[in-house]
């Protein structure tokens, strides 16, 4: 019975070794009358099912996720300083309505709310390809030390640029001039840390875990940097730095979720076709070559890809801590590891979970408004502690 | 000719590995590869799969080039399954299987890549685990899940690293069983082993290595007492069953390991000589 499934699915049977399959044959040979091979085609088909089901329960997760991020959307636009009734927002969005709401919805909270949701996803996937890429939980476009060039970059560009002085306006806390010279600087400073991992672990061809431990040193190098560079500031300057590092999307408007959109939407969509790929890495250098996974460029165009995604997103608004790294372990327990569900739904729970955190962080000491960053590392820290006890747990049992 | 290895060597850096080794397989052939510990028996499994270049001499799959092979067309001919593969993020036994096919499929996988995934798994006899992780899985399940995987890529040549290694007997032969019905079916399996006795059980030909070298390469007779003792500093019996079966049973290691053996006898405290009376009973 088994040897009858077996040439179905092997299919080619070569000439020259039928000789041996006759010498083979008073052992092997096992009539299978019709029913046998029903019962066979039954069972295989059973198999798939069940593998389609379980597909399935992944992929309502991810459906449930997205309309989560749907109502959490409508919900984030109402709450804030100044609450709007859904009522009025629906009204806003198909025709004209009270001006004032109008000018809150569509100025302030429609571009914040949709770039937390943006921000969200982009954080969640880059961490996603870097923990396959690099072959480690604990990759994340923050562990090879991006965020701590991002906020050099910002230093640099506050203390020799002047891009940081800042004043008070009725319209908000604190406005920082020349704001696109800090995401300009951070950016450069992202892309400059990316290349130079790139480059070191191309040279002397490191492997993963090596890229991380440079990615420390590279980090511990630039907040060294950072420090240096504040003790010349002065306190308007230092306050400038320091507000800069509060990850607060608060600074969003429309251009820049232009920008976000049209650096994330082709990101997205590469990490997505090339889910398999991905996949495949994550069981081993010579396995993946050997299925015809090009390593070597699969790695560093990821690389290049994820640093983008997370260096346009800081550059912009500022060290959004533990998302990229939070978020994917979180969906992995639900998911699992596959590849192909995995950055979907890592992307559109990290979109939820930082629109959350930005909603808390907008009303839970309303008027004052806290930056999302702080909020994401208390919860993040916790979070993250919890799933490392519950793994080795786990694995204790 | 399905594999053509010609004056091969390799190093790592400046340490030789292998040294102008040559040899065939033809198609359909099970070959054994075995020798010591650090003889060069992976990175020949290594340099055929092109994960290493050889830093002279070439290799040809089927009379071509492996060099001008694109790494799909070979992930289409050859399957490898290395000695110990440490996933990071483990995966349902589906799943992983279905990883095989990756060279068959552009960007996933069609309803036909699910129905042979589905067929390998029932006749691995793994249909209640199918959607079971590996990690929970013993040793001996999974080494059948990675052989499903090499199954799901169906290639004509395989090349496999210790593929029993860590496994009990019952998951050794069940193992070496699926291989060689592979390759009555006119798959080329090639297969590093360090079990001499599984390998005289399974293998057409076998190929030595010892030295960075090609020590003896042929069919059974290269197993003498003389080659043995050579090779691996062992002195084994070799005995001859009714079926034609041969078996080695080593006697003795090797002169050096024994003067180890006294040496430590004659530095261990005057107390412990009672042990030693019962050591020497018991060999």
């Amino acid at each position: 019975m088994e040897i009858k499934a077996a040439d179905n699915l092997e299919g080619k049977e070569s000439n020259d070794k039928e000789e041996n399959n006759k010498d083979s044959k008073p052992e092997k040979v096992i009539i299978t009358t019709e029913q046998e091979q029903a019962i066979i085609l039954q069972t295989i088909g059973k198999i798939k099912h069940e593998y389609k089901r379980h597909v399935g329960r992944k992929i309502s997760f991810i459906i449930l996720t997205l309309g989560a991020l749907f109502f959490f959307i409508l919900f984030g636009m109402t709450l804030g300083s100044v609450r709007i009734p859904l009522r009025e927002i629906i009204i806003l969005i198909f025709q004209e309505g009270d001006p004032v709401y109008e000018t809150i919805l569509w100025n302030i909270r429609l571009p914040r709310v949709l770039s937390a949701a943006l921000a969200g996803f982009c954080l969640s996937v880059s961490g996603v390809a870097m923990q396959s890429i690099l072959r480690n939980p604990l990759g994340s476009p923050f562990t090879l030390g991006i965020s701590n060039a991002a906020a050099f970059g910002a230093a640099f560009a506050v203390i020799l640029f002047g891009a940081g002085s800042m004043h008070s306006t009725y319209g908000d806390a604190v406005i920082i001039n020349n704001p696109y010279i800090i995401t300009i600087c951070a950016f450069a400073f992202c892309v400059l840390t990316t290349l130079l991992i790139l480059f070191i672990s191309k040279f002397f061809d490191a492997k993963p875990q090596t890229m991380i431990l440079m990615g420390i040193i590279i980090g511990s190098l630039f907040s060294a940097g950072s420090t240096a560079l504040q003790y010349f500031a002065d306190e308007v300057q230092l306050a400038a730095i320091v507000y800069w590092t509060f990850g607060d999307l608060g600074r969003a408007n429309w251009t820049q979720f232009l920008i976000i959109g049209i650096v994330t939407v082709p990101s997205m969509l590469y990490f997505i076709f090339n889910s398999w790929n991905y996949n495949i890495l994550d069981v081993g250098d010579d396995v993946a070559q050997s299925l015809g996974v090009k390593i070597t460029s699969i790695r560093i165009i990821g690389m290049i890809v994820a640093s983008l995604m997370t260096a346009t997103i800081i550059s912009f608004f500022g060290i959004i801590a533990y998302v990229g790294l939070v978020v994917p372990h979180i969906v992995r327990r639900i998911v699992g590891n596959d590849e192909h569900f995995l950055v979907i739904g890592s992307g559109v729970f990290g979109s939820v979970f930082l629109l959350i955190a930005d909603t808390v962080a907008r009303t839970i000491l309303s008027p004052v408004i806290l930056p999302v960053g702080v909020l994401t590392s208390f919860l993040g820290a916790p979070l993250f502690l919890y799933l490392l006890l519950r793994k080795k747990n786990i694995s204790k049992s | 000719m399905e594999i053509n290895v010609d004056s091969v060597s390799f190093a790592y850096n400046s340490t030789p590995v292998l040294n102008n080794i040559s040899f065939t397989v033809q198609k359909g052939e099970f070959i054994g590869i075995v020798g010591p510990n650090g003889a060069g028996k992976t990175t020949i499994l290594k340099l055929i799969q092109k994960l290493l270049k050889p830093k002279s001499g070439k290799i040809q799959i089927r009379e071509r080039s492996l060099k001008g092979m694109k790494l799909e067309d070979i992930a289409k001919t050859i399957g490898y399954i290395p000695q110990t593969e440490l996933t990071q993020f483990p995966t349902s036994v589906f799943n992983t299987i279905l990883m095989g096919r990756k060279p068959h499929f552009s960007w996933g996988p069609t309803e036909n890549d699910l129905e042979i995934v589905s067929s390998i798994i029932l006749n691995l006899g793994l249909k209640d685990l199918s959607l079971r992780n590996i990690n929970e899985m013993s040793g001996g399940q999974r080494q059948k899940v990675i052989i499903g995987r090499v199954f799901a890529q169906d290639p004509d040549i395989l090349l496999l690293d210790e593929p029993t290694a860590n496994l009990d007997l019952h998951h050794q032969l069940e193992i070496l069983d699926l291989l060689k019905d592979l390759s009555k079916r006119g798959k080329t399996v090639v297969m590093a082993i360090h079990d001499l006795n599984l390998a005289l059980k399974y293998c057409d030909k076998f190929i030595m290595v010892h030295d960075h070298q090609i020590y003896a390469c042929g069919g059974r007779e290269i197993f003498t007492q003389a080659i043995i003792k050579k090779v691996f500093q062992v002195k084994v019996s070799i005995f001859h069953d009714d079926n034609g079966g041969i078996f080695l049973i080593p006697i003795q290691n090797s002169k050096a390991k024994k003067n180890v053996h006294h040496e430590l006898v004659n530095a261990a405290p005057k107390g412990s000589t009672n042990k030693q009376g019962e050591m020497d009973a018991v060999n």
